[in-house]
């Protein structure tokens, strides 16, 4: 009875989700002791302390949000380039609503912000059939501009003595009062986490960091990822979104209304990236001009990484803020995170090893010792380069996972209603 | 309809498509259009407001057709940001670096920025070629990397030193006299000659795409891909030399700025950081043709010097900006729209004529 019990709960799927997790927790947690990621002293977060990790989780959250955007806006079709400039908007409506009615208005603005972005996207690629890469970026260059006349007339100047609006930043916003937590399990972890036992407190880091002390704003938007994939694979919308991006003049004759469709996930997909911008204005208290940092382009690289599906986006967001919050830490932990990239890519040239590809194999050694001597022989890893470890690392990720993907057969294809042969 | 009317026809109506816009957002915020747009034009009509929007316009035309090499063949490189700042900061080690008779100088200072350029976006390239990487993510993480090589490099004695001129700001060394681009006083204000290598790189490029078997085969390659090939052309290679030559036009954006003595004459932390996205913007809004681009590249820098005179009538000079998004927006709705009319049209045409002909043949 159990055992079946067990057995349905641990399908393929799972068996390998929950493998490959404890898999990358133990490597860095050799990472971390080979190349200690602490200082002498023990001082720092660690690469598997609860800092670290929790910080990651955070900055996944804008990033997750543009991915699934550009998910539900690709398996419909409709490529958004313009995601960066949705979630601007997103950030500017947060810091108006957030401003004047606390979080909840902080994530109302986001959320219209963003929409109006998707409505914008949706008039030119859906309506007028405009090339969709060309709309995207006309969308990220007209927001900034909109942004910045917006904050001269509402936030310049406004606000209270000491807390001033700018024409590049709000007034101050509120975050929610409290942060969740999964309930009873904090105190055992940390003391499990401060032991420093091998592989087991590097666990116990990596559980409280996600389930301990997250902002509540975390927890309502990764909220929406089981939610996408429900709406997406799970109900009668889903499917004729994902027909609308896959053979629309097929979905046509089916009786579905393939312009209506589009339009629905564009603005949605608006949305979503506004709410990720949401995210960041209730984490930096305020809307600044900027805030966003290419998040949008790094939500559609993710989305990429993810093959177009929203639990792997989650984990190609995840990858990139880790070793951003990585960079955040110490500097210890970028070194040993060096050092876990050159000891992935030893596995990784045992594997193809075994399978005798000769190429891919001298490559892979090749990177690996560099990045493993790399690692050795720097102490201190310069600023600069840890800055950079993010962007390289999500390189290096997509070379290695990009060949085998399957992008929505139509997306990017402007659909015209009735002219599809 | 002749084919110019036919192609200005669409840009004036989006122009006063955006027109009206910005002047529905001035009321809205309780100002008189009239007065923004006045003010705008005194700024602008003068000899200074007008040599500076050329000199400040050949900077924007140089990024669009940068761009524009890449969009003849539907390859988006959103990466120029990156290539340029490297090719500024290359150019601007090297030109400060060596001693060489004037010409020479100057061109080996310009062709260092140019290769650095090519060699960042041939990246872009080889990721995608190989590894299957889209190029627009592929360039946006390059662009992110290229800004830590940067600050990486600048930290070293032989690129940065505390420039006296710039005070605490770090930069590179200045250029000697012999690397200038020669500049020229007309009255009070100075005309650059990087004018001409934007006109230079203008011709260039009407040359190479229009006029040469590479500019036929990127032309095909961006209109039908499967034609394309099967006419023997490899797509692979066309990805990589045309992410080249558009990197490459790219790192020659802020030559002006490290060549000109009426300018920075350095690569260093007040370098202008976004000229590639105003690149992109120009370009669509011209349509990748060497001429709408310059009109295109022009009235960017028109709106911007009329800007800098709304501060005498108490109007924030953001509103340019919003004039220049909107007028992108439109156009690029305008010209799309505006396309199919006339391929409808043509097609309408095609298939009167066939039947009319049909009809003949059964008639005879």
């Amino acid at each position: 009875m159990i055992t079946t019990l067990l057995d349905r709960w641990l399908s393929a799927r799972w068996q390998r989700t929950v493998a490959s997790f404890l898999g990358f927790v133990a490597l860095l947690a050799v990472a971390g002791r080979l190349f200690s990621s602490r200082g002498e002293d023990g001082s720092g977060a660690g690469l598997t302390g609860s800092p670290t990790v929790s910080t990651a989780l955070g900055f996944a959250v804008p990033v997750v949000l543009a991915g699934l955007g550009g998910l539900v806006s690709e398996r419909a079709g409709v490529i958004n380039i313009g995601l960066e400039g949705m979630m601007i908007l997103g950030t500017w409506g947060a810091g108006f609503l957030g401003w004047h009615m606390g979080p909840w208005g902080a994530l109302l603005g986001g959320l219209i912000g963003g929409l109006i972005g998707g409505a914008l996207h949706a008039l030119a690629t859906v309506t007028f059939a405009v090339d969709q890469t060309v709309s995207g970026v006309a969308i990220n260059i007209a927001s900034l501009g909109i942004c910045r006349y917006l904050s001269d007339i509402f936030f310049n100047g406004k606000g209270n003595e000491g807390d001033l609006g700018t024409i590049a930043d709000s007034p101050s916003v509120a975050n929610f009062g409290s942060r969740a937590s999964v309930p009873f399990i904090g105190d055992p972890l940390q003391s499990l986490e401060d032991r420093h036992w091998f592989l087991i407190s590097d666990l116990a880091g990596v559980v409280r960091g996600l389930l301990v002390d997250v902002a509540w704003s975390s927890v309502l938007l990764l909220v929406l990822v089981p939610v996408i994939w429900y709406l997406v694979w799970r109900t009668p919308f889903g499917l004729r979104l994902r027909s609308a991006g896959e053979k629309p003049a097929a979905a046509e004759s089916l009786g579905v209304n393939v312009v209506r469709t589009k339009w629905i996930a564009v603005v949605m997909s608006g949305g979503l990236s506004g709410l990720g911008g949401a995210w960041l204005v209730l984490d930096s208290l305020k809307y600044q001009q900027g805030m966003t940092a290419n998040r949008g382009y790094l939500g559609l690289a993710a989305m990429i990484f993810g093959n177009w599906m929203p639990a792997m986006l989650f984990v190609g967001a995840m990858l990139f803020s880790f070793s951003q919050s990585v960079g955040f830490q110490l500097g210890y932990e970028s070194r040993a995170l060096i050092g876990a990239v050159g000891m992935a890519f030893a596995l990784g040239t045992i594997w193809t090893g075994l399978r005798r590809k000769v190429i891919p194999t001298v490559l892979m050694a090749l990177v690996s010792i560099g990045t493993l001597v790399f690692a050795a022989r720097n102490k201190a890893i310069n600023d600069a380069l840890i800055k950079a470890l993010p962007y390289v690392l999500t390189l290096v990720v997509l070379a290695v996972a990009s060949k085998r993907q399957r992008p929505p057969a139509a997306s990017g294809v402007p659909y015209i209603k009735g002219h599809a042969g | 309809m002749n084919d110019l009317k036919k192609t200005l026809t669409p840009a004036f109506i989006a122009l006063a498509i955006a027109f009206a816009i910005a002047s529905v957002v001035l009321l809205v915020s309780g100002h008189s259009p009239l007065t923004a747009y006045r003010a705008m034009w005194k700024n602008f009509a003068t000899l200074d407001g007008v040599v500076t929007s050329i000199n400040v316009g050949a900077r924007y035309y140089i990024a669009a057709i940068a761009i524009a090499v890449a969009l003849k063949m539907n390859l988006f490189n959103i990466g120029t940001n990156g290539q340029y700042q490297l090719g500024a900061m290359f150019g601007a080690v090297v030109g400060a670096a060596v001693k060489l008779p004037a010409p020479l100088h100057v061109a080996l200072t310009l062709s260092v920025a140019f290769a650095a350029g090519a060699v960042w976006a041939a990246l872009v390239a080889v990721l995608h070629n190989t590894r299957n990487v889209h190029p627009v993510v592929a360039a946006i993480m390059l662009n992110g990397v290229a800004s830590s090589v940067i600050t990486y490099l600048m930290q070293s004695t032989w690129t940065n030193f505390k420039n006296p001129a710039l005070k605490e700001y770090g930069s590179t060394r200045p250029i000697p006299r012999s690397g200038q681009l020669p500049v020229w006083k007309i009255g009070s204000s100075v005309l650059q000659s990087y004018v001409l290598l934007a006109v230079a790189v203008g011709i260039g490029f009407y040359l190479l795409v229009y006029r040469t078997r590479f500019g036929f085969d990127l032309r095909a390659s961006g209109g039908n891909p499967g034609a394309a090939r099967s006419s023997g052309v490899d797509p692979k290679r066309m990805v990589l030399i045309t992410l080249a030559i558009s990197g490459g036009v790219a790192g020659l954006i802020g030559m002006g700025i490290v060549l000109s003595s009426n300018d920075q004459l350095t690569y260093g932390d007040r370098f202008p950081g976004a000229l590639g996205f105003t690149g992109i913007g120009i370009a669509l809004l011209g349509r990748n043709h060497p001429a709408g681009v310059a009109a295109a590249a022009f009235l960017w820098a028109a709106l911007d010097q009329g800007a800098r005179g709304l501060v005498t009538v108490n109007i924030t000079g953001e509103i340019a900006v919003i004039l220049q998004g909107a007028l992108l927006f439109i156009a690029v709705i305008v010209y799309a729209v505006w396309e199919r009319k006339f391929l409808a049209a043509t097609i309408r045409d095609a298939a009167a004529r066939t039947a009319a002909a049909r009809q003949e043949a059964a008639a005879a």
